[in-house]
């Protein structure tokens, strides 16, 4: 009996490398000219900065196309990034930055107040069939109402606490790294996450009692 | 400590920046005492929790619609570097401008007409009366009309009359 070995690919081979290198490594290794790391880097923060985007402006189609503009300004000036500094943080502040210039731009066109009608609307309607169907219908019904509400909650908060918010509760970022991100200093990180933390627990504790 | 205490210092306490043994004691004493302090805690945390489990999920077409973008960039960034077609085409404009500019002044050059220089004409020679300037506060039309043509508002002076010097020389 012949046993016949599955050898990875050396294209396989050098995506498990990529994987064990930290960001910086990876920057190192795109920059150096190898196609798989960018990739590599997409992967890492894609999801990341999609909730990250979504959370802040509240509006998942458009936090698309903004993650699309991080990773394509990434790719471009990539080169010009300070490998001394943290790549996450960079990533993070220009992701940040296309945030605030949506909500920006959005302030000054009342028109796009239509997204919060089309996102409620979206709620009511959202399909059932892809839930877990070993859950109990309670526990669904619980956990969903749960979501929404907490989504909610963050939406409610004023934007600049928001994202200070989200970067260190869903993002785990650190005060420093926030500071840097929104170009605040510490002290005003502080304050402004005391402030969320707050008024997300006032406003969260009705529900989840 | 009290409640209020407890939640201005909330959000150092969670993230473990209270270092000192004694104060995390107090918070931690607060806490378990505190019933309101409790519900709040658990509310932040059972918030933050739902949160994280629930994060945006990605589908295919983002990735796909990601991975053609950076294709099209790979593409350009590999095409040899050309001066960028907008400012080379404006320096075009702007030569073939100056190029026809140039032609079309050499091509018809305005005729220069020198006009002839005259011939030099004598002057009047200025004549200057020597004398003590005539000053008079008479009206002077009425030096060119005979009588007052302006009866009203204005004052009729006789000019003043000089004797004659040879005349007041015989008086005496």
């Amino acid at each position: 009996m012949t046993m016949t070995a599955i050898n990875p690919s050396p294209r396989a081979l050098e995506r498990e490398a990529l994987h064990e290198l930290d960001d910086a490594h990876v920057v190192q290794r795109h920059l150096a000219g190898d196609s798989q790391a960018f990739s590599m880097l997409v992967d890492r923060y894609q999801g990341r900065l999609l909730s990250f985007v979504n959370r802040t402006i509240g509006d998942r189609e458009r936090a698309e196309d903004l993650v699309q503009e991080v990773f394509i300004r990434v790719f471009r000036h990539l080169h010009r990034f300070d490998q001394t500094k943290k790549f996450s943080t960079w990533i993070y502040t220009i992701a940040s930055n296309l945030a605030k210039n949506e909500l920006r731009n959005r302030s000054r066109n009342p028109l796009v107040f239509f997204q919060t009608i089309k996102r409620n609307w979206e709620a009511d309607h959202r399909p059932l069939q892809f839930e877990d169907t070993t859950a109990r219908p309670d526990d669904l019904y619980r956990k969903r109402f749960l979501k929404d509400a907490v989504e909610q909650c963050v939406s409610q908060l004023p934007e600049h606490h928001r994202v200070v918010f989200v970067l260190r509760e869903l993002e785990g970022k650190s005060y420093e790294e926030i500071a840097e991100i929104t170009g605040c200093n510490l002290g005003t990180v502080k304050s402004r996450l005391n402030r969320a933390r707050n008024s997300f627990a006032q406003l969260i504790e009705p529900l989840v009692e | 400590m009290t409640c209020r205490e407890f939640v201005a210092r909330y959000s150092e306490y969670r993230d473990g920046l209270i270092t000192a043994p004694r104060e995390a004691r107090r918070f931690a004493r607060h806490l378990a005492s505190c019933t309101a302090c409790q519900r709040y805690d658990a509310a932040l945390r059972r918030g933050i929790g739902s949160l994280q489990a629930s994060g945006p999920d990605l589908d295919t077409a983002f990735r796909m619609r990601l991975e053609r973008r950076l294709a099209s960039e790979r593409a350009k960034a590999a095409r040899p570097s050309l001066p960028a077609r907008p400012a080379f085409a404006a320096a075009l404009l702007v030569a073939i401008a100056i190029g026809l500019v140039a032609w079309e002044t050499a091509q018809h050059r305005p005729k220069v007409v020198i006009a002839p220089t005259l011939p030099p004409v004598p002057f009047p020679k200025p004549v200057a009366q020597a004398g003590v300037p005539f000053v008079s506060f008479q009206d002077p039309r009425t030096s060119v009309v005979s009588g007052n043509p302006y009866p009203y508002g204005t004052v009729y002076v006789e000019p003043a009359f000089v004797e004659p010097a040879s005349a007041s020389s015989t008086s005496r």
